[in-house]
Formats: structure tokens, sequence, C-alpha cells
């Protein structure tokens, strides 16, 4: 750590310094408290996402890593907390407080937290830290205010691609190499699959808690469409959603290449892809790490493609990913040895080399996949330097994601108003289709729109 | 009871003080009896709902300041067009389980309480799905209820030709589900407080039924049911008031889903708060409830003061 | 085995018939086919898939032969969900709720049934109003006051208090303790009172006795309740710590965790409340039995 700080004082200059000033000042605090900053003071935070118990050597890994920063960082202590980010029972811990200083969650939740005050404005704290120039622009957007000022770290990002079982669409008779490019592929191979995959459910689409929202969102970018205007005053759902439906309908009763569950979510549609009996799915690349190291899925047998365009071309897919939620009522000096912890936790390895050559050691000799593609949460020029680092220990074949890193699809952000309750709000039409042969998609479509006003409307009191 | 009646044996007691403040009805003691109960209603009943009244015309995320926003939660509420769904499908659930939920947890009980031998084996074994943890035997039977030709029951009911059904992929047959579930849970553990209540009823008056020459079925229609009046109207009555509460099931097995066949008032009411973060508008919709609940409840009132003779 | 049992519906006479013998043969038979497959069946199929690689959970549910080489699924479940932790809290949390509605339902019953205060009927009214609401009604700002308790400001998150406390607030029990304490003779307790009980001396003395059946019914519906608590308990114990087995279960269910270690950890949640049932069988249905022995 101590290292990694010079090297930033040196890349940086004293600006750090400056900034910290400046920082404190704009701070006024959302909470109050007029206390000032110490990065030397003794400061104890809760860090969340420590891995359970029943994964035994990632919990291990972690505690190896609090262990070292608690012995680079002095001052600090680390109190490591299991919890992790729940749609379920997110705001109610949130409401309650009794979240860790710092976790990881759905950078779905960005635009809501913002607003609401519910994240601090961390900007002093990463231009403390320097971490700010670094990130991905791209995922910078997501969590700034009007006046450019930073509340949220963000990390793991993805965008929404399709995961496909190479072995199915062998026995298929379909080249495993070419995943389907377009809707009409996805719905051709589909067919291939129930003609000559028994047993299997050809293509396999979440519906349940908030995913089935979160998909009919990346199939209408897919097509073209929007869910909500940029700002976020109106659902403008049109004739691409309708058109997605209208798919997944086709496939659903005319073809019956959508199988026979239709309650998926998450972890349900993991489970029986890592069980083999799922031919297509839409997922991001970080599906590999969970279908493999959890599920014990045959790494050999993981194939993702970009995301299937629909009408003119390439519409483009949609992107998400983590961010860090920090306590908003946690002090200035918690704030930072917060971020510190991030910045060594998630980012010291995209700067040093012998910190990326030891993680991915690490990783590596413990069976976790090292070198997964995904959004970099950093700038692409230090990440491709990092991947040149790692390269001897990458252990993900890559091959297997070619037409998923070499897309160049346009990515764009998730609808901003309420976003999770947007999809929420969307899960039920997407069941309604899958579950009922005679439903009127225009009809669901302007009723959902209808629901959807009325959140936005709600959000924006 | 006069002071001095008592005050020969009294004199040995130490509780005199105490009596004397009993004699005048109560006082002190009735105030010392009546702290507990007043703080836990007050603190864990009468002010949440008083609370409830007041966020429901609120903003809040309980981080930043509350706002008043006038009736807007209760607008934006009734405007739902799943709230009518989820009350009707409330409205389903009582229905189906009182329907088939009801009668088979009596029918069990009546029929181990014939059993001359073994029945406390069969007592056990009907009071095993009580024992289970609600929420292990629900994560099983999500499991059983897979809707694969595959499936555990699928492949038990292909067995003899039947199937495969989707269960709780399909909105006509998601409710009924959930209600098959719940019988299976709760039917050992009524049907030992039937048994329970059978054996206090009087053997006589089946004896005299039987010189009367009435059969099995009229003993026990004219019977045995009306003896266990008093009971079946105090398990009717939880079960209503269970039925409201319904949400480990929906939340557990579907989510509300397929298309909100599930979605349940509770459910909603958990959405608005715990999801979506929404603490006006879950507080709106629970009142709504409390008033149609009291509503309920006068009409429950009048309409059984007829039926129960106690 | 107990033939000193009385006659039921059916007498000895109806059971000497060949064809009442006949079809109580066939409904005796059919009804302990259907309770051991419902009893008995899920357990065992637990027992199978705690002990089976995931993906012959999934690809053959009904096999009968299967090799049981996934005996580390056991562990995990154990350390992971912390099956033993969280089977303790959960028996913890019911004993707490169960006192705690016993205590303070007790007291108002008493209070309304016996002591009487002029002020008496206002109590009354005040808990009576609360019969119908279910807990529901005041789910959300009940969540609030147990993360600040007004005037103490104190939280009861992430204490077994958060559970116990509001428990106690049942005016169901309250009403039915309270007419059931009506129903007792006055002169039992005018005659203690002769004797110089106190009110307190009244209610252990002489109330609680002659109430046994109805508090063993009281007691026997907080414990199941208790047991099926799922969603008030996810919400105030969100410390791993204290979480009883409903809340820790789904949560490794919608964690990253193989089937089979789930399916591992569905079993030991069943298996040890049924093999302690199955010691304190005859006790508990026992118990079961008089607390339901009361008519309503």
């Amino acid at each position: 750590m101590m290292k990694l700080s010079r090297r930033h004082v040196l890349a940086a200059g004293s600006s750090g310094a400056v900034l910290a000033a400046t920082g404190a000042c704009s701070n006024p605090g959302a909470n109050g408290e007029a206390e000032e900053l110490d990065p030397s003071a003794d400061v104890t935070i809760s860090v969340g996402d420590q891995p359970t118990e029943d994964k035994p050597e990632e919990l291990a890994a972690f505690n190896e890593r609090v262990a070292e920063f608690e012995a680079a960082n002095g001052n600090i202590t680390l109190e490591p907390s299991a919890e992790v980010w729940e749609a379920q029972t997110f705001q109610a811990k949130l409401a309650g407080g009794t979240l860790p200083t710092v976790m990881g969650v759905s950078l779905t939740y960005s635009y809501e937290l913002i607003e609401n005050g519910q994240l601090p404005d961390m900007t002093p704290y990463l231009d403390e830290l320097d971490l700010t120039k670094d990130l991905n622009p791209l995922a910078l957007d997501n969590v700034k205010d009007d006046d450019g000022n930073v509340y949220t770290i963000p990390t793991g990002l993805f965008s929404v691609g399709i995961a496909y079982n190479r072995n199915v669409f062998e026995q298929a008779g379909l080249d495993p190499d070419t995943p389907p490019a377009t809707w009409d592929d996805v719905r051709a191979f589909a067919q291939q699959i129930k003609a000559n995959v028994p047993g299997v459910t050809p293509y396999a689409q979440m519906t349940t808690n908030n995913t089935g929202g979160w998909m009919l969102t990346t199939m209408t970018y897919a097509n073209g469409g929007r869910i909500q205007d940029e700002a976020g005053t109106e659902s403008v759902m049109g004739e691409e959603t309708i058109a997605a439906l209208q798919l997944l309908h086709d496939m659903r009763w005319t073809d019956d290449t959508m199988g026979r569950e239709f309650l998926f979510d998450q972890e349900g549609v993991r489970q029986a892809f890592a069980g083999g009996t799922i031919g297509m799915v839409l997922q991001a690349p970080d599906a590999y790490d969970t279908l493999v190291r959890d599920y014990g899925f045959d790494p050999a047998h993981f194939g993702i493609g970009q995301l299937p365009q629909g009408g003119s071309g390439a519409n483009g897919t949609l992107t998400g990913g983590t961010l860090k939620l920090f306590d908003a009522k946690a002090t200035p000096n918690q704030l930072l040895a917060a971020a510190k912890w991030i910045k060594y936790y998630d980012f010291d390895k995209y700067y040093d080399e012998t910190v990326a050559l030891d993680d991915a050691e690490t990783n590596a000799a413990a069976g976790n996949p090292v070198g997964l593609p995904g959004l970099p949460p950093v700038s692409q020029e230090i990440y491709d330097r990092y991947l040149g680092w790692i390269e001897p220990h990458i252990n993900v074949p890559l091959e297997q994601f070619a037409s998923y890193t070499s897309s160049t699809l346009p990515l764009i952000a998730e609808p901003p108003a309420g976003t999770q309750q947007t999809y929420a709000a969307l899960d039920p039409v997407v069941q309604q289709i899958l579950t009922d042969e005679h439903a009127d998609i225009a009809q669901a479509v302007a009723d959902a729109t209808e629901v959807l006003n009325g959140i936005i409307a709600q959000a924006a009191r | 009871m006069t002071d001095t009646l008592e005050a020969a044996p009294q004199a040995k007691r130490r509780k005199r003080f105490n009596l004397t403040r009993w004699a005048r009805g109560g006082g002190l003691h009735a105030v010392l009896f009546a702290v507990p109960v007043v703080l836990v209603y007050a603190y864990f009943s009468w002010g949440p709902v008083i609370q409830g009244l007041v966020l429901s015309f609120q903003k809040t995320n309980l981080i930043q300041p509350a706002e008043w926003v006038g009736w807007s939660n209760f607008t934006y509420v009734l405007a739902d067009p799943g709230l009518v769904q989820a009350s009707l499908n409330t409205a389903y659930f009582a229905l189906l389980a009182l329907v088939f939920g009801f009668p088979i947890p009596i029918v069990l009980a009546v029929l181990i309480n014939e059993l001359r031998k073994y029945d406390s084996l069969y007592n056990a074994l009907a009071y095993l799905p009580a024992i289970v943890p609600p929420v292990a035997a629900i994560l099983l039977w999500k499991f059983f209820y897979d809707p694969n030709a595959t499936g555990m029951f699928n492949t038990a009911l292909g067995w003899i030709g039947l199937g495969p059904f989707p269960w709780l992929n399909a909105e006509n047959s998601a409710m009924p589900s959930i209600v098959l579930y719940a019988t299976w849970a709760g039917a050992g553990s009524t049907a030992i407080i039937y048994i329970a209540a059978l054996s206090t009823v009087r053997t006589e008056l089946y004896e005299a039924a039987e010189i009367d020459g009435a059969g099995i079925w009229r003993r026990i229609w004219h019977i045995t049911l009306p003896q266990l009046r008093n009971v079946i109207f105090v398990m009717m009555l939880l079960q209503l008031i269970g039925t409201f509460q319904i949400f480990t099931e929906p939340f557990l097995f579907t989510g509300g889903g397929p298309n909100n066949a599930t979605q349940t008032i509770l459910l909603k009411i958990y959405n608005y708060a715990f999801v979506n973060g929404d603490f006006g508008a879950a507080t709106a919709l629970s009142v709504l409830l409390a008033a149609f609940l009291g509503l309920l409840s006068v009409a429950y009132y009048f309409v059984t003061k007829r039926w129960s003779t106690s | 085995m107990t033939e000193l049992k009385e006659r039921g519906v059916v007498s000895l006479a109806d059971r000497r018939r060949p064809s009442v013998r006949a079809w109580f043969g066939i409904a005796q038979t059919v009804l302990l086919i259907v309770l051991i497959v419902s009893g008995l069946g899920p357990l065992l199929w637990a027992a199978k898939a705690s002990v089976s690689p995931s993906n012959d959970i999934v690809s053959d549910p009904m096999g009968i032969w299967f090799s049981p080489n996934d005996w580390g699924n056991l562990a995990l479940a154990w350390n992971g969900a912390r099956i033993g932790q969280s089977l303790g809290n959960t028996v913890v949390l019911a004993v707490g709720s169960t006192l705690s509605t016993l205590i303070v339902s007790v007291a108002a019953a008493f209070l309304l049934s016996v002591l009487r205060p002029k002020w008496g009927p206002w109590l009354s009214g005040a808990i009576l109003a609360t019969l119908f609401l279910p807990g529901v009604v005041s789910f959300v700002p009940l969540y609030l006051t147990i993360l600040d308790m007004p005037l103490l400001h104190v939280s009861l998150q992430d204490t077994f208090w958060a559970v116990w406390l509001p428990a106690g607030a049942s005016a169901f029990n309250v009403v039915v303790l309270k007419r059931f304490f009506d129903s007792i003779p006055r002169e039992y307790m005018e005659a203690a009172t002769i004797d110089g009980a106190g009110p307190l001396r009244v209610l252990t003395m002489v109330v609680l006795p002659l109430s046994r059946p109805i508090l063993g019914v009281i007691v026997l519906l907080s414990i199941v309740g208790s047991w099926k608590e799922f969603l008030w308990p996810m919400l105030v114990l969100s410390n791993p710590d204290l979480q009883p087995v409903s809340v820790m279960l789904p949560r490794l269910a919608t964690g990253n965790s193989p089937l089979a270690v789930q399916m591992a950890a569905v079993f030991l949640s069943i298996i040890i409340p049924v093999v302690l049932f199955a010691i304190f069988q005859k006790q508990f249905l026992r118990g079961v039995g008089t607390a339901g022995g009361v008519k309503g």
C-alpha cells in the first residue's frame, strides 16, 4: 500500500492535498457532521461482500486481503461483513442503516440513490486518492450528478450478450463458434436445437425478481427502442418492445422452443444452464464465473456472443455493473478509509504489476477465472496494460468469448427513473406473454406504459 | 366479605396491606399490571398504527427529512392496476383454502380418532409436515413443482398417465399449487387440535343416536360436527386472519408471478416498502387494507353472532 | 395400542359388521399410505438429494438408485448456512416470543377480567381495536419503531428483542384469555382473597392453574406461529449470527450455492427438529392434545 501511495503522489503531483482541502469545503455533509478529514486518525469501518463459509477458499483469500490492508494502513480497522446486495431486502436494510460502510450493489440504483440523497458525495475522497481520472468515463457518467460530483465507484461493469451451451450447439448441428447474430437467428437456432436435442430448453428467458423487466429492456434496446426517454420523464415503449414480446410469444407458443419453466431468475437460470438443460440465454460474461466455479459447469461448453440485434442492425446493448455503496451517514474519515479499501481491493491490480500478478496467481491457483472479458472499470489504456501483465495466468478460454469481445455495439445505460421499479413492473408483462397464449401484446405494453408513467411520477415527486 | 370475618386467619399473613387495596378494587395493582401491557401495545401496536397514518401522507426514505405530500400516495396506490388483482388473488386464496384446505384436517381427525391401534403412529406422521421449517419445505416443494416432464410430481403423475402439469408456471394453476402446499403444511397440526377436541365429544350421544338407528354418516353429521362447532369456529377465524397475511408462500414460490397471478396484498406492501423503498405508498396501502378489514370485521361480527351460541 | 379408549362414532357393534370392517380397513390403509408419502416422502427425498451431486438431482429427481458420493455437501451446508446456530436461534426466538405473549396477554386479561379498574373499558377498547388489524398494516412503522424506539432512542434492530417484544401485542390472545378468565367462578378468587392473597397470588395460585388448558393453546399457537415466522425476522435480524433457520435457508438459495448444498441444508434443517420431535413425541402430542381439548 505504501508503495502505491507513492506511485500516485508521483503521478498526480501535489494535487491530492489541494483537492482534499477544497473537497472538505465543498462537502457540507449530507448529515451535517463538521468533522475534519484526518487521513491518519484511527478509524473503523465495516466492509461487505465477505464470502460465506460454504466457500472456504474464497473466504480465506478475502480475509488475507483484509489482513494485508490493515497491515498497510495501521490506523484503519476493518470489520468484514457477509452482507451482500439482494434486491428483496436492500431498501429495508438501507433505510435501517444496517449496511456496512461500503459494499457492492447493482449499478441500477445509482440514479435513484443519488437523487434521494442516499449516497454521500465521494468526490473529495476519490480526489484525495486520485482515483477519478482513471475510471472508465462511460461508467462514471452513471454515478455523477448534474454538477459533476461523483457519488460512488463503479466496478464490475458488463454489457449483456447471449450465453450458449457449445455442447448443445454441436449436438444440434450448429457451429459452436457462430452464436446467433440476430433475433431471427435465435429463433431458427432454437428450432434446430429443439429438433435435434431432446430434453433441452432451446432458449430460456428470465422473468422474476426484476430480471424479466431487465431482459425486456435489453431486448428493446436490441431492437432500437427505449423504455424511458433519456431524462427519465416518461415511458416511451413502442413497437420495439412489442416486437421483442411478439418474438417471445412466437417462440413459446408457435415454436415451443422455450421449455416449461417461466419463473427463472438469475440464480435459477444459471443453475439450469450449468445443469446442461438450456441452449441459449441472455447473460453477461460474468455468468462464466458463477457457472464454472459455483455450479461446476464444464468451461469447454461455455460460449457467449454479442447481444443478437433486431430491426435495422447494430442498435446496441444494455450495460450494467456494480457500484460501491458508501454509507451516507459515515464520517469523512470513514469514507476516506472505505475509499482506500475499495481502491486497494478492486483497483490496485490495474496499477501495480506485482499486485496484478499476485492476484492473478492466487485466483488461478484457487481455480477462479482469470482474465474474464468484461467492460473495464478503468480506462481502456490502463486495462490493456493490466491484461498484458497477467497474460500468462489467463485461464479463461478467450476464443469462446470472441464474438462478445469483438462486439462494437453501442452501449446503452439503464432506464434512469425508478430503475428497479421499472423492471419490477415489466416482469409480469413477460410472464404473461409466456404463460398466456392469447395475451394481447399491444394492450399489455400499453398498460405497462401507464404503470411506468405512474412510477416515474411517484419517483419524481 | 367483611374484614372481621377475615381478621382471624389474616393476622398471620403478610399480605394484609395489599389486601386492603385489593378490596378497594384495583388501585395500584391494576396500574402495575397495566404497565407492561400499555408499554408493549403503545410501542408495538398503537404507536405504529398512528405512525402509519402519518407516513401515508409523507414521502420519506428515512435518510432525508420527510415531506408532506397530501393524498398522492393514496392516488398512486389506487391507480395501480395490480391492486385489484392482488385483492382478488387474496380472496381467491382464501376461498381455495376454505373449500379444499379447511375440511381435510377435519376428515383426517375423524378418521384417526376412530383408530384403535397405532393411532399415535398416525398422529406423528400427520404432524411431521408441521415440524419441517416452512421455508425448508417451500424450497423442497419448489423443486417438486418442476414443470418439466422430469420434475418430481410430473414424473410421479406420469406413471398414472397424467400431466405434465405446469404447476407454478401457469396463471391458473399457480395459486392452487400454493394452496396445495399450504394444505399439506397445515393439515397435520390442525388435525391434532381437532383430534383433541373430538375426545371431548360425549359418547352417550353416539349411543343414543345409534339406538335411534342413525348410521355412521348421520352420526358424524348430526353429532360430531355440531360438537366441534366451537373449535371449527376458532380455527376458521384463525385461518381467515392468516389468509390476509399470506406472504411467505408466494414470496418464495413465485415472487407474485406468473403475471401477478399470486401477487397478494401483503406482497405488494412489502414490495412498495422494501424493494422500491417507497414507505409512503406502502403505508397508504396498509391504511386502505386496515379500513377494509375494519368493515369486514364488523360484518364478521354480525354474521357469527347469530351462528355462535356462546 | 390404547384399547382403553372410549368408543368414537363407530361403535363396537359397527366394527363387527363385515362391510364396515372392510371399508374401515381400506380407509385405514389409504390413510397410512397418504400419511407416509406426505409425511416421510419429502424427508427421505431431501436425505437422498443431500448426498447426491447437483446434476443428478436435476436430471433424475425420482431415481431410486443413487450413489451417495457427495457427503461433503452436508459439511458445506452445515458451515455455510450455520444450520446448528440458526436452529438454535429459531428455538430462542420461539421461546422468547411465547414468554412475551404469555406475560403481556395474561397481565391484560387478568387486569380486564379480574381486577376491572375504572379505566378498564378504555384499555379493553384500545386492545380490541387492534384485533382485526393484522400485523401487516403497521408493518412498516413497526419496523421504523424497531430502528429507533420513540423516547428511548435505542435501536432494537439485530437484537432478539425486536422479535420478542412485538409478539407480546396479540389482541387475539387477550380476548381468548379474558373470555376464559371470565368463566372461572368468582368464588374461587374471593376465597383466595379472604385467605389474604394479593392479586399476584390470586393470579398464580388460582387463575393460572385453572387456565392451564387455554394457556396450552396459546403456547402452542405461539410456538407454531414463531416457527413459521419469516418476513419479520428477515427484516429485523440482518446479522447472520442471530438469524433463524427460516431466514438463513432462502439466503443460501439465492446465493450462489450449488443445488446439492442447498438440499443438504434443507435436509439438515428438517432432520434435526424431526429427530427431536421423535424423541419427545409423546410429551409433545399430549401437550398439544390438552391444548386442543379446550373448546374455543
